[in-house]
This record gives structure tokens, C-alpha cells and sequence, in this order.
């Protein structure tokens, strides 16, 4: 299938040489930038065309593919394609994001190799984060960096490096597409592996928390919406059981969801709702939680009954503020009880 | 195909000068924040979504911008998100450029091109209105040259791995230069139809569009592929041939049948005179029935549609410019059409077929309600008060300009539908509309006097934000609590835009005393 005589169908060593020469001759920015740009997006074109097939091409053998990602692990390609992904230009850096994604992919038998590699080049990893730095390549970035964390190995190392915590500035960023994109990054490596991030949580709680409260406070309404939205799908799953009660057992947080509730934004209103409903109903309130819960009882029930009270399809949410309000009605009983 | 960015399409050459990259600003320089903008008059209305003309300061360069209301969006915020990082990953000549996106308290303002021709929906009303169209709205070469530029962009987006899912004329829009450019990828779910003049939008709600639906997406089978677009391609070619979708006579359900039992359609299945579209090539026929094969995977690829000898007889932008824009109806309201004006029921030219009736079944996009049983005439009658609603010395506009308004209620289905029409000064009666609205079974009967009553009060004393919510005399039904938010048991009344008799410029809606904004606006300097 190879033909000698065409110029661009290399074998995989020669094409990633090629690449290789072509992103270090952008980087040094030497003779006829647009000319090297030029070739290089042909070569990124025609290494993709060989894994995936392409109109006029057919996609190469399980052997071809597999030269080709050890020839990039070899000379180190996926890190030099991220350092220099800015001088690509558009399409190219599409193509060159769909390579990383599909030799990232390679399995053999039950190792994915590409994933061990990167676990011994972790700064593949913080180049993707600190892609949300510069627009022109966060959201191809954002889309390699969110096949990264679907391996738990890899996401460990970004929850576990200092680098995590620049999620928070990203996130809140004023470019809609690249905040929402570094959002859901954000939100995979924080729902996509129970069991790690249910450690690190528990293990990182205070500054985790600090840092989301300004997630939560944010003057952007998407932050605020999406935070809020996060944060009860955290505390609300089984693996977070730990982080859950340490977090309704604090009234700062039942305080700041008692407000939410309130926003103006009936979306807002109904994420607050759904924190809420825990503080309310933990079996095992901690004091100051139950005396806020007392001493606003008549306005909670007051404010329950009528609260959106227009969603009257949605069964569960209407059973849930029912068994709300009940729960709120029974606390006088507690309160006096333990004041008697 | 285009590859290399290309960022200087705009108006200004000022463009290439600015800083990347700045804190606040996107990669190719476009500000992310609205003080960096200057809106100007409405150009299109959504359920979620208005479309504005804007002007970006620092570039002195002219834009678009949709906002769209992020709290009607409510459980699919993820969604959205995934198709504007999408649609911001495409850059092609025939793809509707994106500049940037960023928050505005409860809205998202998506900031992208503008089409100063507007949709080629808005040309075919135009010519459907003004012209004899009974052997077809364009000639071949016209529809050869379109469609080209179309399969270019379609061609993209399938390399590209994406399917657009909504190809129709109102998603076809023109630059200035003749350019065209496919609109709505992806956000079509989400954001009505772009670029329609306001007098076009008036027919609209938006309620979908099977009249160009693949039979495999009515089916829902999983996992539907680029192929529908391809379906809805070839509806779209009947469309700029014959002016309508082939079954837009119907409403939604019917068209689903007839799509899904019939044979596929072709030229002549709108036809009401024998032979009329006969004039139309066999090549552009054989277009037209691969596309429209009920089995997706003998329909073509773009890439193969690309060298049928159809587009063997195409021409260049230029010849666009001249066939379809120096007569169209341009983006922007048209000058007062006197013929449709001198029609003795005054108010209704806006939704009216040619013979009067207040049906929509002329409009493709629309699925017409069942008529309710009130009978609208009589109502008008027994209410006596429906004098002139119209107080000519306190209205804050002058006879003969022509206000754009958009009524949001829910229809008998509690779907909200958004129903557009204008009124025009010293013309139009308040209470006449409503009667109107009413006959043509948008608008309970029972909500007669309150409809005519907000209309009325809009027009004396226009409200500040353009928009007022008024509860309704039908109520709510027996499950539902009245809601003003959701609009349960209310309705809302928007004042789009005013549009001065005489001029094809509108005048910003929310500054009726001002002049209205030169179009060119004096070039700031940036730094």
C-alpha cells in the first residue's frame, strides 16, 4: 500500500521524524514559517489518515499503528506536538489532538501503553492544563486533557499535583467556551474515579472547599449554576459519604445554602434545593445545624410550600420537599424535648 | 478546502492591529465583556434567544450577537456548552464565523458574523410576495450556486465529525458580498432562527421543522448520521425551486406520516398547477431524488454531491449579489410594502395568506393549531369597547411607522409559542389584533380584552424594558398554579423594534425619542 515513489506516504518512523523536525523548525521560527506550517499540518493530516483512514486512504495495519506510537513515544512527540501546539494552525491542531486522543486509545490486551508513558511524562499533563491559559489551543487541549483523566491513573496525578487548584482561576475565566470546557474537565476529574477522589476530598477538604466557596460565590451566573449543580452530585454520591457529613455538619454551609435558595434564578434556587435537602435530612444534625433549622422553622415550612411549586410533573422533586417541610414540622418537637 | 483562519472577513481593517490575547479578550481579539459592544436593533426573536445587530467598539467592526437567556435553558446548560465549543471549533468560508461567547448576568451572548443579506428564507417571502414565482423562485444557476457553497459547508462539518441537523433557506444566509454561510450548527436546538427580517419572523414559531426531516430522525432511530443532513439538503433545493418545503401546507404529525409513507417528494409534490416547475433540469432532478432516498446509505456523501454535473453551471458570489440581494429584501425590515398595506383588513398583512385567512399554513415552519370554537367576530362585537385603542396624542410614535411585537403564550398544548406581528401607527387597532390573534386560534377567546388592553397600553405608554407580563382571563389548566415566570396563566408582550414607514433603517427599540443609529457608525480609534 505504501507507495515509494509518493512524498507524503512515509512509514511511521520517517512521518514522525518529519513531524518532529517540522515543530522544532516552528518553535526556533527559522526559514519560511508558513511554509514549515504548511507541512506540518500535511504531516499531521497524513499520520491521522494512517490511523484512522482517511477518503483516499486506508487505515494502516494494527503494526503500522503501533510503530507509530512507539516512534512517538521514542522521540518524545506528544510532548514536543503540545509544546508547539500555538504554531499550528487551525485544522492542524484538530488533527493533531485526534492523533493524541486515538494513541492514547492503543490497548494491548489489557495495558494501555500510552497511559504508562504518560505516567512517566506527567508534564504531558500539566502542558494540557495550562492550555486553558491561551485560547487558541484550550479547547483542543481541553478536549486530549478530558481523554487523559478518563484513565484514573492519570487523573490521580493531576488531583494529587499543586496544578488542580488552577481549575478554580480556569473555570471562571470571561471566555464562555473556554470556562464551560475547563468546567467539565473539571467536573470528570472530580465524578469519573470514586474511589481517588473520594480520598483526595476527604484528604484535602479544607483547601478544596475554601477554594469552591469562591466557585460558589462567584459573580459569574454559570459558575454559580454549575458549582452548585457539582456540589450536590458530590455530596450526594454514596463514595462521598465522609465528605458529605463533614460538610452539612458545618451551618456556614447550610447558611450559604439557605441564601441560594433564595437567588433569583429559579435554576439557582432549584441546585440550592437539592444541597439542602441534606442538611435536613442527615439523621444526625449537629447542634448548631439544628438550631438555625428551629429557629427559622415557620419560614422554611412557609418558604417550602410555596417553592416552586409550579413543577408539578416532577414526582420526586414534590416528594422530596414534602418529606422536607414534614421533617421541618417534627423539629419542634426535638427542640423542646431537649430543652425541657 | 479553507483551512487557514480567517479572521479579517470583517468590516475593519483594524482588526490584525489589535493585542492577542489580552486578559479579557479571546484569541482573535474579540472582547469577552458587553461594554465592549454597542447593540442596535433586533434582527431575529427566539423563544430563548433574540439576535442583535451590535457593533464592537474597539474593533469598530459590526456583528452579531445572540443572547440567549440562560435561565429558560434550563436542564441542558451541558448541552449548550458542548455545541459552542463546537461551533467555535469550525472555521470555514460557508460556516457562519463564531467570534466569542461570554456571560452577561442571566444571558450567554454568543458574538458571530453578520449576514447583512440575511436568510435566503427571507428572500424567497420577499420574492414569493412581490413576485410571479409560479414557475420557481430561482432560476438554476442561482440555486447551483447556492447549494455549492452549501455542500462546501456541509462538507466540512462531516469531515469534521459533526451533523448540523437543521439545513433549510432560514439557516442559508447571505453576506453582503454574496458570500453564504450555514448558520445555527449545533445551537439550533437552542437558539431560533437567525438573520430573518422582522416581518418574516412574524410567521414564525418555533416549533421545529419536520417539513425537512430525514425519515430516519422522524423514526428516531439511534444514532442517525450525517446522511439526514443530507436528506434535508435535498429538501432544501425543493425549497429555493419552488418556495416551500413540500409538505408545508401541514401540520407536524401529518408531515411525519407523509414523509414516512409516501413516495419521497420531489419538484411538482407542492405543485398546484400542472407542468409549473417543468423548466428544471433532469440534472438538477437527479439531485434531488438522491438526496431525498429514504435509505440513508444510499444517499450521497456531500463530497459526492459536490461533482454531480449540476454544479456544473455555477457562478461566483458576484452573480449572488446581483440575482439575490440588489432585489431582496435585505436583513433589516423592508420599506412599507403599499400593496399589502392598501389591504382593507389593515393589521393582518404580517400573517395572512394571499387570500386573507389568519392560517399560517403557509408557512413551512409553523404547525398550526387547531382554531379554538370562540368565534372571534362576535366576541368583538359583544365587548362594544373596542373602539380605536389607539390615543394618537400621547403616543410616543408618530402614524405610519410600523411597531414590531412579539405576544409569548402557551397554546391549547401549554406549549409556548411566540406569535410576531406588527402594528402600525395610526393604522392598526389594539383590540383589532387581539380579535385577530383570537380567529386565528393563537389566542384563547377568553383572553380578548386582556390581549387588546396590553397591546393597547404598549403602545401608549411603551415600558421601559420593552416587555410586560399580564395575567390572562382563560386562567390555567385544572393541574397547573398560576406562574408568572413560567408564564402559566400569564402572557408577555415584547416590543421588538420600530420601524419608521419610509426607511429600511430601524430605530433601536428602547430609544423610540433618539434618531435612529447612522448604520456606519463613527469609527472610535482603538488603542
Amino acid at each position: 500500500m505504501l507507495s515509494f515513489f509518493s512524498k507524503s506516504q512515509k512509514n511511521p518512523n520517517e512521518i514522525v521524524r518529519s513531524l518532529k523536525d517540522g515543530l522544532v523548525s516552528l518553535e526556533r521560527n527559522d526559514k519560511k514559517p508558513e511554509k514549515v506550517s504548511e507541512e506540518v499540518s500535511k504531516l499531521l493530516q497524513s499520520t491521522k489518515g494512517m490511523l484512522l483512514g482517511a477518503p483516499e486512504q486506508e487505515p494502516q495495519t494494527e503494526i503500522v499503528a503501533a510503530q507509530l506510537a512507539q516512534e512517538m513515544y521514542n522521540q518524545n512527540l506528544l510532548l514536543i506536538i503540545l509544546q508547539n501546539m500555538k504554531r499550528v494552525d487551525f485544522e492542524g491542531k484538530k488533527d493533531a489532538a485526534q492523533i493524541f486522543n486515538i494513541v492514547l486509545r492503543r490497548q494491548i490486551g489489557t495495558r494501555t501503553p500510552t497511559v504508562e508513558y504518560i505516567c512517566t511524562k506527567p508534564e504531558i499533563l500539566f502542558l494540557l492544563i495550562s492550555g486553558y491559559d491561551s485560547s487558541e489551543v484550550a479547547l483542543n487541549c481541553g478536549n486530549m486533557l478530558r481523554e487523559c483523566i478518563r484513565y484514573e491513573a492519570l487523573a490521580k496525578i493531576i488531583l494529587q499535583s499543586p496544578d488542580f487548584y488552577r481549575f478554580f482561576h480556569y473555570v471562571e475565566g470571561s471566555a464562555f467556551d473556554i470556562a464551560s470546557d475547563a468546567f467539565s474537565s473539571f467536573k470528570d476529574l472530580l465524578t469519573k474515579h470514586k474511589i481517588i477522589v473520594a480520598e483526595f476530598l476527604e484528604a484535602n477538604y479544607d483547601k478544596f472547599f475554601q477554594h469552591y466557596q469562591k466557585l460558589l460565590d462567584s459573580d459569574n451566573y454559570v459558575t454559580r449554576r454549575q458549582s452548585l449543580k457539582l456540589l450536590g452530585e458530590l455530596l450526594l454520591d454514596r463514595h462521598n459519604f465522609n465528605v458529605m457529613t463533614k460538610y452539612i455538619g458545618n451551618p456556614e454551609n447550610l447558611k450559604l445554602m439557605m441564601i441560594m435558595l433564595r437567588e433569583k434564578s429559579k435554576n439557582i434556587q432549584f441546585e440550592a434545593f437539592h444541597v439542602f435537602k441534606v442538611f435536613v435530612a442527615n439523621p444526625n444534625k449537629p447542634r448548631p445545624i439544628l438550631e438555625i433549622l428551629v429557629r427559622n422553622r415557620e419560614k422554611l415550612i412557609e418558604f417550602l410550600t410555596k417553592f416552586h411549586s409550579d413543577r408539578t410533573d416532577d414526582e420526586q422533586f414534590n416528594d422530596e420537599k414534602a418529606y422536607l417541610i414534614k421533617q421541618i414540622k417534627d423539629l419542634k418537637a426535638i427542640s423542646d424535648n431537649t430543652s425541657s | 478546502m479553507e483551512t487557514k483562519a480567517d479572521l479579517s472577513t470583517g468590516d475593519s481593517p483594524a482588526a490584525s492591529t489589535l493585542p492577542k490575547n489580552g486578559p479579557s479578550t479571546s484569541s482573535n481579539g474579540w472582547p469577552t465583556g458587553p461594554k465592549s459592544y454597542e447593540i442596535k436593533n433586533v434582527i431575529g426573536m427566539g423563544a430563548t434567544a433574540q439576535v442583535y445587530a451590535a457593533m464592537c467598539i474597539p474593533r469598530n467592526q459590526r456583528c452579531a450577537i445572540k443572547r440567549i437567556n440562560l435561565e429558560k435553558v434550563s436542564t441542558n446548560m451541558e448541552e449548550l456548552c458542548k455545541e459552542i465549543q463546537a461551533m467555535s471549533l469550525c472555521n470555514h468560508e460557508n460556516v457562519v464565523n463564531y467570534y466569542t461567547s461570554f456571560v452577561v448576568d442571566e444571558e450567554l451572548w454568543l458574538v458571530i458574523k453578520l449576514l447583512a443579506g440575511g436568510s435566503l428564507h427571507d428572500i424567497i417571502k420577499y420574492r414569493l410576495e412581490n413576485e410571479d414565482c409560479r414557475h420557481g423562485v430561482f432560476d438554476e444557476t442561482t440555486i447551483a450556486t447556492v447549494l455549492k457553497e452549501v455542500l462546501k459547508g456541509l462538507e466540512y462539518f462531516h469531515h469534521n465529525g459533526q451533523i448540523h441537523r437543521d439545513i433549510k433557506a432560514g439557516n442559508i444566509l447571505l453576506g453582503e458580498d454574496g458570500s453564504v454561510q450555514i448558520a445555527d450548527f449545533g445551537v439550533s436546538a437552542f437558539i431560533a432562527n437567525y438573520g430573518g427580517g422582522l416581518r418574516d419572523n412574524c410567521r414564525h414559531t418555533f416549533v421545529g421543522t419536520p417539513c425537512f426531516m430525514a425519515p430516519e430522525v422522524m423514526e428516531q432511530v439511534v444514532g442517525y448520521d450525517y446522511k439526514a443532513d443530507i436528506w434535508s439538503f435535498g429538501i432544501t433545493a425543493i425549497e429555493l425551486a419552488t418556495g416551500r418545503a413540500p409538505y408545508h401546507k401541514f401540520p407536524a404529525m401529518k408531515v411525519l406520516m407523509l414523509t414516512l409513507q409516501n413516495e419521497s417528494p420531489s419538484l411538482e409534490t407542492g405543485a398546484e398547477i400542472k407542468d409549473q416547475y417543468k423548466h428544471y433540469s433532469k440534472n438538477f432532478r437527479k439531485l434531488i431524488t438522491d438526496c431525498l432516498q429514504k435509505d440513508p446509505t444510499k444517499r450521497p456523501t456531500a463530497t459526492e454531491l459536490l461533482k454531480y454535473p449540476f454544479f456544473k453551471k455555477v457562478k461566483d458570489r458576484k452573480y449572488l449579489k446581483e440575482t439575490l440581494l440588489d432585489h431582496g429584501p435585505g436583513m433589516y425590515i423592508k420599506p412599507y410594502d403599499e400593496t399589502s398595506s392598501s389591504d382593507k383588513h389593515g393589521s393582518g398583512r404580517f400573517f395572512r395568506t394571499e387570500s386573507g385567512d389568519w392560517t399560517f399554513t403557509e408557512d413551512d415552519e409553523y404547525v398550526s393549531p387547531a382554531p379554538t370554537e370562540v368565534d372571534a367576530i362576535d366576541a368583538v362585537d359583544n365587548v362594544g369597547l373596542l373602539s380605536n385603542g389607539l390615543l394618537e396624542e400621547t403616543a410616543p410614535w408618530t402614524n405610519g411607522e410600523v411597531v414590531g411585537f412579539v405576544l409569548r403564550v402557551r397554546n391549547q398544548n401549554r406549549e409556548l409559542n411566540d406569535i410576531r406581528f406588527e402594528y402600525t401607527i395610526g393604522v392598526d387597532a389594539a383590540d383589532a389584533i387581539a380579535a385577530e390573534l383570537i380567529s386565528a386560534g393563537l389566542v384563547d377567546g377568553r383572553d380578548l380584552s386582556v390581549v387588546g388592553a396590553a397591546l393597547r397600553k404598549t403602545i401608549e405608554h411603551p415600558p421601559l424594558s420593552r416587555s410586560i407580563v399580564f395575567p390572562l382571563t382563560s386562567g390555567v389548566s385544572p393541574n397547573e398554579v398560576p406562574d408568572e415566570s413560567s408564564l402559566l396563566g400569564f402572557a408577555q408582550l415584547t416590543v421588538l423594534g420600530v420601524f419608521p414607514s419610509d426607511g429600511t433603517s430601524p430605530i433601536e427599540e428602547n430609544s423610540c425619542s433618539q434618531p435612529p443609529p447612522a448604520t456606519q457608525p463613527e469609527p472610535i480609534v482603538s488603542g
